[in-house]
């Protein structure tokens, strides 16, 4: 199971408007990286 | 987490919401809907739950949905204005948050033990001051 120092396998998720994009997309700077249940 | 944004964006970084649906709910929190304002931060959604699996967060089991510390805690969101809507998604995936550096080193992590389990924003900021 991963651990902090560890580095991520590329993730494949969804824009809000349906596009396919990889996690590293968003990886311009540091993120916190908020992973809820669902939205509403 | 959107209180937070600016002493996180202080702190270099910047912040990624991922539900596990849906992506119309994700657009309508980043436009802003109603009295509530836009995030201010993006949104995307994991309908594979890839993140999720890379994160090793856990599965709400059945009998968890019976402890008083879930309850407390949705009590507790209740109380900070939190309302419930639309319920879409998976609703046994336990939550999580992760510092992820741009070079994709996991540099803090937090999985949530039921649901509602979020860490204090303080130790979020601690941990992108400090491990930086």
């Amino acid at each position: 199971m991963i651990q902090p120092g560890d580095r991520l396998p590329p993730v494949e998720l969804v824009t809000a408007s349906g596009a396919a994009v990889e996690l590293g997309a968003f990886l311009e700077q540091t993120l916190v990286v908020v992973a809820i249940r669902y939205y509403g | 987490m959107r209180e937070a944004l600016p002493a996180i964006r202080a702190a270099g970084a910047d912040v990624l919401a991922v539900g596990t649906a849906a992506g119309w709910q994700a657009a309508a929190l980043m436009a802003g809907h109603g009295e509530q304002p836009p995030l201010g931060y993006q949104c995307a959604v994991d309908p594979d739950h890839n993140l999720y699996r890379a994160l090793g967060l856990g599965r709400v089991r059945a009998y968890e949905w019976l402890t008083p510390r879930l309850w407390r805690n949705y009590v507790s969101a209740f109380g900070r204005g939190a309302r419930q809507g639309r319920v879409t998604g998976d609703i046994h995936q336990k939550p999580g948050l992760a510092v992820i550096a741009p070079d994709r080193t996991l540099r803090w992590l937090h999985r949530a033990t039921t649901v509602g389990d979020y860490p204090p924003i303080a130790s979020v900021l601690d941990a992108l001051r400090t491990r930086g």
